[in-house]
């Protein structure tokens, strides 16, 4: 059965069909939830009410992307999200990632453990500079250049146009070309950015 | 600017071009003059070469398992939101049913109440005509009967036509006045005077015995009116009190044939009306006792019977069209 069957019968209110779509899409939508939010359990909050909310609103899919309007969907979950941990804490968005409970995210296996622990400290040290980027850059940088996302997929799952999604990505990669430059000793060797 | 003269593209020109650059969204006439100035500008090219690296150090990232099942609960799923209309149609449809089913019941049991009101008297005085009769009950001819079959006849006879008055008066709609006549006065059939005797004898023709008591005098009925033993005695029976020419037996043979009209039509016999409104007499008064009392059909009632299929039929449009739009409300809401 075919993504489109899936989605048909999932309007007629099947279940077990839209459940084969979560399992499609749930670590994408995982991801980027992480990858905006910067924490584990808000990202699984997030993906969670995501997918009730898609299956909840899924007659309304008139076509196109699902992928994009799943992921749009999971984006306004993020921004709930935000705005949870906004009323909650004082602290700037910049200091979640120092929060004790953070956990840092899995990585792939590395070859030593040297190389993992310099790995997983990248990893932290990206997840920081994402943090620090306004959430509707950060959106459309973890859309573009971590799940490899085209521009109408993103204008897409923005709602917004391609000009805007042009100029949100520019001003996101210019920023977080000047973080990574800042910490260059954090990146591996061969990204350390010679100047 | 000179007319003719090219722009120079600046490194503020350039920069916000580098991203799309990289994804290859510049158009032909912005590519070209970006690269002119990235061949000659170290600075934005180094700058093009951090973002090259940003970009691939974000794809970098690793894809992280998901910690848990995302499936959805079946007890999660959407409620069904139906419209207020599925509720409003529905129990619509529900009413029109109950409504149809009362409507239906009410026609037959009025129809069915009629005609057996209707056949009830003649009936009442078949019966009892049946049980005298050995051979005559249902015979419509007008064949000679011996002596024996025509006395017993007439007395099977008698309270037919007291019985049939009685039909005839509870059909009436007008006369209303006179809904417990205690003496059917008009349409009976009254023996000779010579078996009066054996009447009283045989004494069977207990639900329609006709008195054997002298004529009455003043008015006679038609008894060509208790000749017939149709129901419309609307249409036969005369009014109360009103004088009407005794028949002779001729006249009475020559009625259309009905089981109680033919032996009382005997030739040779005479039959005398019998009583006439407001007289009675004590066989009268049990012939009416014994006569089932028919109740008068209102216009409501007859208005009600002629019109009750019609009625129905509307019922079941409007139940048929409220469970559709009630069904159709709820496959739109699922």
């Amino acid at each position: 059965m075919d993504e489109f069957e899936l989605i048909k019968n999932a309007q007629r209110g099947d279940v077990p069909s839209f459940n084969r779509l979560v399992l499609v899409y749930q670590e994408l939508v995982y991801n980027v939830c992480l990858r905006i939010l910067g924490k584990p359990e808000a990202a699984a909050d997030a993906t969670q009410d995501g997918f009730l909310s898609a299956f909840q609103s899924i007659k309304q899919f008139r076509g196109g992307s699902f992928k994009a309007w799943l992921l749009r969907i999971a984006v306004n979950g993020c921004y709930d999200q935000l705005r949870r941990q906004r009323r909650r804490t004082t602290a700037p968005l910049e200091d979640v990632i120092d929060d004790p409970n953070y956990t840092p995210s899995l990585v792939e296996p590395a070859p030593g453990p040297e190389e993992q622990a310099l790995r997983r400290e990248f990893v932290e040290y990206l997840q920081k500079g994402l943090v620090t980027l306004p959430v509707e850059q950060r959106v459309v940088v973890v859309l573009s250049d971590v799940h490899g996302f085209s521009y109408e997929e993103i204008a897409e799952a923005t709602a917004t146009s391609l000009g805007t999604v042009k100029s949100r990505l520019s001003r996101a990669r210019a920023k977080l070309r000047d973080f990574l430059l800042q910490e260059r000793e954090l990146l591996p060797v061969h990204l350390r950015l010679v100047k | 600017m000179i007319f003719g003269q090219r722009r120079t593209f600046r490194c503020e020109d350039a920069r916000p071009l580098l991203s799309a650059h990289i994804d290859g969204r510049l158009t032909p006439r912005q590519e070209d003059a970006l690269e002119s100035h990235l061949s000659a500008c170290h600075s934005c090219a180094d700058d093009l070469a951090g973002l090259r690296l940003t970009v691939g150090t974000l794809g970098r990232l690793p894809r992280v398992p998901v910690p848990r099942s995302f499936l959805i609960e079946v007890p999660l799923a959407a409620p069904q939101r139906l419209s207020p209309w599925y509720f409003v149609l529905r129990n619509s449809a529900a009413a029109m049913a109950a409504l149809l089913v009362c409507v239906m019941a009410l026609g037959y049991g009025l129809q069915g109440g009629g005609s057996l009101q209707a056949s009830k008297a003649p009936a009442g005085a078949a019966v009892p005509a049946a049980a005298l009769l050995d051979s005559t009950a249902g015979k419509a001819s007008s064949a000679m009967p011996t002596q024996a079959e025509v006395q017993t006849n007439e007395q099977a006879a008698q309270p037919a036509p007291q019985a049939r008055q009685a039909a005839t008066d509870a059909s009436t709609m007008t006369d209303a006045a006179n809904p417990a006549a205690p003496m059917p006065p008009s349409a009976s059939v009254r023996p000779p005077l010579g078996a009066a005797g054996p009447t009283q004898d045989a004494g069977a023709a207990t639900s329609g015995a006709v008195p054997a008591a002298p004529e009455p005098a003043g008015a006679r009925t038609a008894p060509a009116a208790a000749a017939s033993a149709q129901v419309p005695a609307v249409a036969q029976a005369p009014a109360y009190g009103v004088a009407t020419p005794q028949p002779t037996a001729l006249a009475l043979a020559a009625q259309p044939a009905s089981p109680i009209a033919a032996p009382a039509a005997a030739p040779g016999l005479q039959n005398s009306p019998s009583t006439t409104s407001g007289l009675s007499s004590p066989r009268g008064d049990v012939s009416a006792e014994n006569t089932p009392r028919a109740e008068p059909v209102t216009s409501t009632d007859s208005f009600f019977l002629m019109r009750y299929r019609d009625i129905a039929a509307g019922l079941f449009v409007l139940m048929a069209a409220s469970a559709c739009g009630a069904v159709l409300l709820r496959r739109k809401s699922a």
